[in-house]
């Protein structure tokens, strides 16, 4: 982005509420006697940069990339452990409020500093191309024995699956705890974290009030799917197998994605975000959805922050970014690689309610695990008889996720009229997490 | 749930009943509507059909119909400026105490009571977003209730239509909103009133009328609230429909007329009780100074008459007539026109006061008091208001009926109620801060300049004066919502090390003036 942020842009980084507090305290043009923005090839603001008075004797030194890696990143001389800093939030907001001048490059700190985030950059890109022989072969040696050990965990988990379909579910609710939780935990310690996970979600199924054996079988059928999906990798399409994994728990890092990823540049429009937080784990995961103009392709950009960062990448929803991602190979799951500057925008083009469930089989047919799909509907409206639900103007309804019912928001800002929502479909409903309305301004639900 | 749609005829119940009894004691199912499935073992098998039927459920769900809500009228209004949407949003997330404001109870209430009639007096709205909250704020508070309604705009009024808890709305109006003979026919009790209220402000004779055409057939509950909306626009003409309503079946119905006809001093309802209170109320012979005592008797509670003039009840004699004759007296002085008074006994408004001071009839003195405020009569008010300060100031404890001076106060114009306190602190403040009412409780919370100034003056030689005095949080949270939000500045802290009461204020009136700006 190198248009200038708006207020919620700036706040949309901050990691906490203490952040915001302390931040505003800070952010008045007296406390920040030098301060300014450094212009990027391209002339945007490339960074934004000050130096604030404290109470001690020097001055806390902050600034912020918005154009490099990893984007938007700051560094500040303060001890805050937080991520970005109210330093940081702060130079950010006088920013956005047009309180800083530019483009200035600072004094020589901010560039050191840029300049040793690039240098850190181009090292990552190079690495691999210098790993010894050696080296590749002790990663060859460590692969092989993690596939032992998920193909292990795997077979353990089949017959737990087995013996349970034989004996009856109608037992599932009687199970203590540990019956869930210990198998969650030997496929953890068989790095099969995402089957675990799966796993682990199932013992809260048999408190559902109606559905619980439904709900239950599908999930181990659904297991069932993936355990037979893992042996017959080799047969799958590339996406489909790469899905498999991904669900098992053969994580990339995002810096591989960033290097070997396919790569596609085009104009990508933010189309919803949801932020859910895990109060246990104290990690809040990020799920933005973004769709390429050009490409027509869907990217879901998921991330993990912990309790003392802001998830990131801070995109609004309603904005559309010139950038590059780097995609998974999964085919829709990306990072983002480079941006080069965006903006707001209006409502992206939609489709019918018709359409959106086409689109949704498809990409089951590569991923029949996929339970949330993003689906942009135009001129739909809200409808409540027989249940919750969105119409399009040919009359077919979507029902409402139970978890956003009683809609009101969506009421409220729709009117009863047409309007443009940005939606999860999940197989128990839409989840609407934008809407343009009359005036075409994106607003997250 | 959506899934059942298009589970259809498949074998998928059949799938999950055999999971249940477990494949040991019941075949898997045959099904022919899915694809083949390698597996030989039971469970296996099973469990690769339940797959198949799962993800062919998924791929295969199809839409439903449902019917769209009716869209909601036309809005009138535009929604407020961009940044006081964000105000409100920090009021209503409670976030107002990041900006160094006090986090006390009231505070945020205080705050989004004002947002609201900043929005209503600049003639816009609540922006869309925020509408299910700021809806929720007036399930728990009452107070807000009437500025929520005109700051919601059409929307507001048609979203709280769609949930039964927001549904105390109906009872309030919009700012422009016009009568409708479809909701006079059709609608509830609550907006059946809200309509006629309208009407009533437009044209108060046709409004009347309407309500006597169903007045036989309303419920007492309803007839007291209807009869209520009388209050726009009340005059003479209404004189005989509250005769009427003053001999209705429903005590609260007479009390709800009895208000009303009090505020006719030339009614003939008026002229009876005064010739009532010249029976009880009069000035004896002189005595051997030349002066001519205050003489007052209390009614007899038996004179069935006056007790339908009072809406009171008859009592037979016996205990508690005492109570009963001094309620009565009180009902008689409270609804006599006030105009009489200075002929029948000779003397000015203050004049009267100071007369029934001096006597020491207390009773009565209160319930003049109560007169000028029932009556809402200016002149009144500001004649007791000495006599009625001085009686609180006393320790003697009085029957709990004593106005408050604060009652009087609010029948005074603004300007006249704030001079009079500033001219009451400028004379002793400590007597003023020592009132249990606050100076918010004595003029309410829209000061003027002058005495904005006067209680500024008031908080520098509290917070200067070294010496410890618990009169100062008070009056600073009094300031913080009834001083003219552009004093912040006074406030503004300095190098030394003000009370934190002070800063408190300055960062609420700071707060509140940028509210205000953001409005354009």
């Amino acid at each position: 982005m190198n248009e200038r942020w708006s207020v919620d842009d700036v706040w949309a980084l901050s990691p906490d509420a203490s952040s915001t507090k302390g931040a505003l305290k800070i952010a008045r043009p007296a406390s920040w006697p030098t301060r300014g923005w450094r212009a990027g090839p391209d002339g945007g603001v490339a960074a934004v940069w000050g130096e604030c008075e404290g109470s001690g004797a020097k001055r806390y030194q902050a600034a912020v990339d918005l154009v490099g890696e990893n984007a938007p990143a700051s560094k500040c001389s303060c001890p805050s452990r937080k991520f970005p800093c109210k330093h940081a939030l702060a130079v950010l907001y006088l920013w956005a409020t047009g309180e800083v001048d530019g483009p200035d490059d600072g004094p020589a700190w901010v560039g050191e500093w840029l300049e040793s985030r690039a240098a850190r950059a181009r090292g990552r890109s190079q690495k691999p191309a210098e790993q010894s022989r050696q080296a590749t072969k002790q990663a060859d040696r460590t692969a092989r024995e993690r596939e032992e050990l998920v193909a292990s965990g795997l077979e353990e988990l089949e017959l737990w699956l087995t013996d349970q379909v034989e004996a009856g579910l109608a037992e599932a609710p009687r199970r203590k705890r540990e019956h869930w939780t210990r198998m969650g935990q030997r496929l953890v310690d068989a790095k099969a974290s995402g089957a675990a996970g799966r796993v682990n979600a199932l013992a809260p199924l048999t408190a559902l009030e109606t559905d619980w054996p439904d709900r239950m079988l599908e999930e181990f059928a659904l297991l069932r799917l993936l355990i037979n999906g893992y042996r017959n990798g080799r047969d799958l399409p590339e996406r489909t197998r790469a899905a498999v994994r991904e669900r098992i728990g053969f994580g990339l890092r995002s810096e591989e994605v960033l290097r070997t990823g396919e790569r596609v540049r085009d104009r990508w429009r933010v189309l919803a975000k949801r932020d859910s937080t895990d109060n246990e784990a104290k990690l809040t995961t990020r799920r933005l959805w973004l769709r390429g103009e050009h490409s027509g392709r869907t990217a879901l950009s998921l991330t993990f922050a912990a309790a003392n960062e802001a998830p990131k990448p801070a995109l609004r929803p309603g904005t559309v970014h010139d950038a590059e991602v780097a995609f998974y190979p999964n085919g829709y799951r990306a990072t983002i690689a480079e941006t080069h500057g965006g903006g707001d925008a209006g409502p992206p083009g939609g489709g019918s309610v018709t359409e959106a469930l086409g689109h949704y089989a498809e990409v089951l047919a590569v991923d029949p695990w996929l339970d949330a799909w993003p689906v942009v509907l135009a001129d739909v409206r809200v409808a409540r008889d027989p249940e919750w639900a969105l119409v399009d103007d040919t009359g077919a309804a979507l029902p409402l996720h139970t978890a956003e019912c009683p809609p009101w928001t969506l009421l409220a800002v729709t009117g009863g009229g047409p309007a443009t929502v940005a939606a999860e479909w999940t197989p128990w409903g839409t989840r609407s997490l934008t809407v343009w309305g009359e005036d075409r301004t994106a607003m997250s639900l | 749930m959506t899934e059942g749609d298009s589970r259809g005829a498949d074998t998928w119940p059949s799938l999950v009943s055999t999971a249940l009894m477990g494949v040991n004691r019941r075949e898997v199912p045959r099904a022919a509507d899915l694809p083949a499935t390698p597996a030989e073992e039971p469970a296996a098998a099973l469990l690769d059909r339940a797959a198949a039927a799962v993800v062919r459920r998924r791929a295969g769900q199809v839409p439903g119909t449902a019917e769209p809500v009716p869209p909601a009228p036309a809005e009138t209004r535009p929604v407020v400026p961009d940044a006081a949407a964000r105000r409100l949003e920090v009021v209503l997330a409670g976030e107002h105490t990041r900006f160094g404001l006090q986090d006390v109870s009231g505070t945020r209430v205080w705050l989004l009571g004002e947002w609201l009639e900043l929005a209503t007096e600049r003639g816009m709205r609540v922006p869309p977003k925020a509408l299910a909250r700021v809806l929720d704020r007036g399930r728990s508070d009452r107070d807000l209730r009437p500025r929520i309604a005109a700051a919601v705009g059409e929307r507001g009024h048609w979203l709280a239509g769609h949930n039964p808890k927001w549904s105390y709305l109906a009872e309030h109006g919009l700012p422009d909103e016009r009568f409708d003979p479809e909701v006079w026919e059709h609608g509830s009790p609550a907006e059946r009133h809200r309509t006629l209220v309208t009407l009533r402000a437009r044209a108060p004779a046709r409004a009347r009328e309407l309500l006597e055409g169903v007045w036989a057939g309303e419920r007492a509950g309803p007839r007291r609230e209807l009869l209520l909306t009388l209050d726009t626009n009340l005059s003479v003409d209404d004189e005989p429909f509250l005769e009427r309503a003053l001999d209705d079946r429903g005590a609260a119905v007479r009390g709800a007329a009895l208000a009303l006809l009090a505020r006719l001093p030339d009614s003939a309802h008026a002229d009876r009780l005064c010739a009532y209170a010249r029976e009880h109320v009069w000035l004896g012979a002189p005595n051997r100074g030349g002066d001519r005592p205050l003489r007052v008797v209390a009614p007899e509670p038996t004179d069935s008459d006056l007790a339908r003039d009072l809406a009171l009840v008859t009592k037979t004699n016996g205990k508690g007539s005492g109570d009963a004759r001094g309620e009565w007296l009180w009902a008689l002085v409270t609804h006599t026109p006030l105009r009489f008074w200075p002929g029948h006994l000779d003397a000015s408004p203050a004049e009267v006061g100071a007369l029934v001071a001096g006597a020491g009839e207390w009773d009565l003195l209160a319930a003049l008091g109560n007169a000028a405020v029932v009556q809402r009569d200016p002149e009144w008010a500001r004649a007791l208001l000495p006599a009625i300060e001085r009686f609180h100031g006393e320790p003697r404890s009085r029957r709990g009926q004593v106005p408050e001076p604060g009652a009087l106060l609010a029948v005074l114009p603004v300007a006249e109620r704030c001079a009079w306190v500033s001219r009451l602190l400028a004379e002793d403040h400590e007597r003023v801060l020592r009132m249990p009412w606050g100076i918010s409780g004595l003029v309410g919370s829209r000061w003027t300049e002058e005495l904005g100034g006067r209680v500024a003056e008031v908080i520098d030689q509290l917070s200067t004066s070294g010496r410890r005095t618990n009169h100062l949080p008070g009056v600073c949270f009094d300031a913080s919502f009834g001083m003219p939000p552009t004093m912040y500045e006074r406030f503004t802290p300095t190098t030394s090390n003000p009370p934190s009461n002070v800063v408190q204020l300055g960062a609420t009136l700071r707060f509140r003036h940028e509210m205000r700006a953001e409005f354009g």
